[in-house]
């Protein structure tokens, strides 16, 4: 077991070299692709590696440096993208079983800007079957093991982040999954406001929650890269403007007179101790530095999840009806009439789980049952929302655990308690509302805990600067009960 | 085709899924299981159903469903064809396709 | 049949005749190769998302308002699943919840009377592809080239008690559609396809009787048929003592028959709900009243303003209006010429003869607009005569050559100096000496044998009135 987060760069930093001169972008993706190549057969991260394209890519940015041409801080600097996003003419399989070997056609939004801001996608990281789950349990290609220990689960591109393979990597989040993936293993993530990212080119687990963000092991390098890849889409209709995080004023952010709130429910949750215990100790911190604490209620987050499901199961159903084997994909070969290659490719292609919730959704959404569930879920949405809204006149922020619990083991799960793992993670979710996941504990084992805060729409700049206030004064870097 | 009576036909039993709906869900989501995993499905739905059960608890009496979280301007495409004809990029991943045609099983609507 | 009573609504889906799709830059011209109109969108690809067109919600609004429909101020788009090949996504984009129109209607003449018929709503919705059924190699090939090209579909309510109801309603439909410039309507293309939902009951009956909805009909003659069709079907039912069930079903037209449809139309259940990836859409009051300005002058109007400003006959005035494309052939011809009165005449006897013997339709004419009034002009100038105008005006509509090219290049300008026409004459007179001496004896018609022969001595271009003229001087210095 080794995590060498210490020893990794950050990526601002890496940049820095590059443009410098002192390190040249074609030997650092070298050493980059053989790093992931040596601990890629424990770890398994990635679905895919484009060790040819990164390679092509690393000389055209260097000649791009070379010549002063206009380039992100970042350029050069090798990362991982989840592969629900499109990568155009790169393969790109969703976890799915039914999209194996399907090449798209075109890039998603935020992995063009990512290119075009110079940075280098070495591969595609593993992800649950059209992200349908947090910790790579539903993955087609099987579960990505956590850096801390082999016999766990953990999200790819936490896991690829926290083994210093990569510095940074864009990862999904519908419920949760970016933050739940950060909090396991100890790195740091952004989920930003609903459509604060593109979400074109990001195959659809439940549109009205879908969002991307970065995952770095620096939060200042989460802000660097959610400046790349943020603005407004003019394909993507639900897409918003955020404004730039401006990284220079972050160091006079000061927590003092920081209003924090917690929702009562979320201590009296069934919440794992050493959880229970980190959460607490951050708050102390907190409070340590002048920030307010206050806890309160806000109606409906009991039934979060239970909104959650429906919505998400509901929306997945039809968006993942495309999945047919007509078009792309992997179609049963036996199949002889038009039922057979609906039905068997359907059967055989997704993962019980993604089955499950599809017939969910069809459930929640067949004409008897439309009100009683689908319409139900939206009015406790609305509900959330509206609570976040009134809160967010009283607080800064909102503060939570992301888990309730450790990484789990790489056991058969069931999907409900899945969902219940989801319990902190899914009201800012259904409200919109950026959140970020930053590390405030480690157990004896290595196991992460992380802290969540989330803050009204358009508010990132404000969690970046909180995150960061807390970091410095080592809010995440304690290990109870162990050494520092 | 749309009919407002296709909205609402039967009323709602209550939430448990035996092996009669697991058939109907079966059909809607093409998705055919085995006779064990039939089994297994059905009682796993059940299971998150109950779960679900607490929707009810709250009273949402008056309040109307959300559907976007964050309100946006509306966004329109100006009515340009702008696509080239990419039929070949298109057909690509396709299990088979004929004559610059994707292709399917002899049906009959 | 005399004990019962058909009751009928239609749905009419009306292609929009814009340039791009609905939801993404690809064309939607009609008749190109297979999928050459085809991206990652319309073609299903997983991460891809609609952005709407404009101009889709402006034609809706304009053929909203042109149905007397009230215009929402906020509607939205749902999804239609269902799995068919011809449907991608496995889900239409569609409006159940919210439609962008609601409550209008359209008042139709039918068997002498005017009747208003409801219309229950008007939505956008995007179309599906194209099956063709390969028996050779037992498959069928989809081809995505009308995948999300906009529709609207207008919903009547059951309002209609006989076929030629349905007609006028359709024609009428058609007529103020094309007005609007929203969609060409051509039935053939399937740019208008109605699908008419059909139950019978007794006469008397409050309650409808079951009902079934009847699909492909591809003219107006094969709705008419099919609604006799599917009446006596469902009559014989009745009488029989059978069930009938409701359903959809495809009218094969050569079998004068219907069918049940065994996949597509019959899901059990659609699984409506609101589409995530798009907002809803608002209408302000400012853009409904810029539209509302917008509108051109409907059928009714116009005919209304022929008889009162140009006193053409009603009937005349009602057939003109009846299309668009012959409202600008005879608006244009009538500027030319100012000679509305002339226009029409030709428009009501040349041109609705040149498109009867071609079993063409209005829209289908290519000529330019400017030909027939051109042609008129050349006529009453004395340029050409009255039969090389219509010889003109032919080949005008057959391959819009221009008329004056035409008249010239082939030499039919009409010859009246009295100089080239004096010497044929007096070759006629010498020739036909029979039909002068009877002429001399009293009979007045020979000179139309006589006007005849001149004419084709001068290949049909001589004006017949000099012709006539000079003749009956000839005659007179004859008579000795």
């Amino acid at each position: 077991m080794s995590i060498s987060r210490q020893n990794v760069e950050t990526a601002r930093k890496t940049g820095q070299e590059f443009r410098s001169g002192a390190v040249p972008i074609s030997e650092h993706i070298e050493k980059t692709i053989s790093g992931i190549q040596k601990e890629e057969p424990r770890n398994h991260c990635f679905v895919t590696l484009f060790e040819e394209q990164a390679h092509k890519a690393a000389i055209r940015v260097a000649q791009k440096l070379r010549s002063k041409e206009d380039c992100s801080l970042l350029a050069g600097v090798p990362v991982g993208v989840d592969d629900t996003m499109m990568t155009r003419g790169r393969r790109t399989t969703c976890g799915s079983g039914t999209l194996e070997h399907f090449i798209p056609t075109f890039s998603a939004t935020a992995v063009q800007k990512l290119e075009d801001a110079g940075m280098i996608i070495v591969g595609k990281l593993n992800t649950d079957e059209f992200s349908m789950g947090s910790l790579t349990q539903t993955s087609f290609f099987g579960p990505t093991s956590h850096p801390a220990d082999e016999t766990r689960v953990a999200g790819a591109a936490a896991a690829a982040v926290a083994s210093g393979v990569i510095s940074c990597a864009l990862a999904s989040d519908t419920g949760g999954a970016l933050r739940q993936a950060s909090a396991g293993c100890g790195v740091c993530g952004i989920r930003p406001t609903y459509g604060a990212v593109s979400r074109l080119g990001l195959a659809a687990f439940a549109s009205s929650m879908d969002q991307i963000g970065p995952i770095a092991s620096d939060i200042r390098d989460c802000a660097e890269i959610l400046n790349i890849i943020s603005g407004k889409d003019p394909c993507d209709s639900t897409s918003v403007e955020i404004d730039k995080i401006d990284l220079s004023r972050i160091d006079s952010f000061s927590l003092s007179g920081l209003r924090i709130g917690i929702p009562s429910v979320f201590f009296e949750s069934d919440t794992d101790p050493f959880v229970k215990a980190s959460f607490h100790e951050a708050l102390d911190a907190l409070r340590s530095e002048g920030a307010v604490t206050e806890t309160f209620s806000l109606k409906g987050l009991d039934q979060a999840v239970a909104a959650y499901a429906v919505i998400s199961c509901a929306e997945a159903s039809a968006n993942l009806s495309r999945i047919d084997g007509i078009k792309y994909g992997f179609r049963a070969p036996e199949a002889k009439t038009l039922s057979e290659v609906y039905e068997r490719t359907r059967s055989v292609g997704f993962g019980s789980d993604a089955q499950k919730r599809i017939m969910l959704g069809n459930y929640f959404l067949s004409a008897e049952r439309y009100e009683e569930y689908y319409l139900r879920a939206l009015r406790v949405k609305a509900l959330i929302a509206k609570g976040f809204a009134s809160a967010f006149r009283r607080y800064d922020v909102i503060l939570s655990p992301v888990s309730p619990s450790l990484a789990p083991k790489k056991e058969p799960y069931d999907t409900l308690s899945m969902f219940e793992e989801d319990f902190f993670t899914v009201p800012a979710s259904l409200a919109g509302l950026p959140a970020a996941s930053v590390p405030c504990g480690k157990n004896p084992d290595g196991l992460s805990v992380g802290l969540q805060m989330i803050g009204p729409h358009f508010s990132e700049a404000k969690i970046v600067g909180a995150a960061d206030a807390f970091l410095r004064i080592g809010g995440g870097q304690k290990t109870q009960g162990g050494q520092k | 085709m749309i009919r407002m009576t296709d909205i609402h036909e039967a009323p709602p039993e209550p939430a448990s899924i035996g092996a009669e709906q697991i058939e109907y869900l079966e059909q809607l989501a093409r998705i055919r299981l085995s006779g064990e995993e039939k089994e297994r499905t059905a009682r796993d739905l059940s299971k998150i159903l109950d779960y679900i059960e607490m929707l009810g608890e709250l009273d949402t009496e008056g309040v109307d469903p959300l559907s976007h979280p964050v309100t946006t301007e509306p966004v329109f495409r100006e009515d340009k064809a702008v696509n080239d004809d990419r039929r070949d990029a298109m057909l690509r991943n396709a299990p088979e396709h004929k004559d610059g045609c994707f292709k399917v099983p002899k049906t009959v609507e | 049949m005399a004990n019962f009573e058909t009751v009928m609504g239609i749905e009419v889906h009306v292609e929009l005749s814009t340039k791009s799709k609905i939801f993404c830059g690809c064309s939607a011209r009609f008749g190109d190769e297979a999928n050459a109109h085809v991206c990652e969108g319309c073609a299903g690809m997983p991460g891809t998302l609609p952005t709407l067109n404009r101009r889709v919600v402006e034609y809706a609004v304009r053929a909203g308002l042109a149905l007397n429909c009230e215009i929402s101020r906020f509607s939205r788009f749902d999804r239609k699943s269902y799995f068919y090949p011809d449907l991608p996504a496995s889900y239409q984009v569609t409006q159940l919840y919210h439609p962008i129109c609601k409550n209008g209607h359209l008042d139709i003449v039918a068997d002498g009377k005017t009747k208003r018929i409801g219309i229950n709503r008007i939505h956008i919705e995007e179309d599906a592809g194209k099956l063709v059924h390969d028996d050779w190699d037992d498959c069928s090939l989809v081809d995505y080239n009308r995948c999300s090209v906009p529709l609207i579909e207008i919903v009547s309510e059951p309002d209609f008690r006989s076929a030629d109801e349905v007609v006028a309603y359709l024609e009428k439909l058609k007529a103020t559609l094309q007005y609007l410039g929203v969609s060409d309507c051509k039935m053939q293309e399937g740019s208008m396809r109605a699908d008419i939902n059909l139950s019978v009951r007794p006469v008397g009956s409050e309650k409808f009787g079951v009902r079934t909805e009847m699909k492909n009909m591809a003219s107006l003659k094969s709705i008419a048929r099919a609604i006799a069709g599917e009446t006596r079907r469902h009559i014989d039912a009745i009488e029989s003592g059978e069930t009938l069930i409701q359903e959809t079903r495809r009218w094969d037209d050569n079998k004068g028959f219907s069918f049940a449809m065994r996949n597509k139309e019959n899901a059990k259940d659609y699984k409506y709900f609101p589409d995530p990836n798009l907002m809803p859409v608002i209408v302000e009051e400012e853009y409904i009243r810029e539209i509302r300005a917008s509108l051109p002058e409907l059928p009714e109007e116009k005919k209304a303003r022929y008889i009162r400003e140009f006193g053409l006959p009603e009937y005349d005035a009602d057939i003109l209006t009846g299309s668009r494309y012959l409202v600008a052939v005879f608006e244009r011809a009538a500027d030319i010429c100012k000679n509305p009165k002339e226009a029409s005449n030709w428009v009501m006897t040349e041109l609705l003869k040149l498109l009867n013997d071609a079993q063409m339709q209005p829209e289908d004419m290519k000529f330019s607009p400017d030909s027939l009034g051109t042609i008129l002009n050349m006529l009453t100038e004395g340029k050409i005569n009255r039969a090389v105008a219509k010889k003109t005006f032919a080949e005008v509509f057959e391959s819009d050559v221009d008329p004056v090219d035409y008249v010239r290049k082939n030499g039919l300008m009409q010859v009246s100096d009295t100089g080239s026409i004096e010497p044929v004459i007096r070759e006629v007179l010498d020739a036909n000496r029979k039909a002068v001496s009877e002429y001399l004896a009293g009979n007045e018609k020979s000179i139309q044998f006589l006007i005849g022969q001149s004419m084709k001595a001068l290949r049909g271009k001589g004006d017949p009135q000099v012709v006539r003229d000079l003749l009956i001087k000839g005659l007179d210095e004859r008579k000795g």
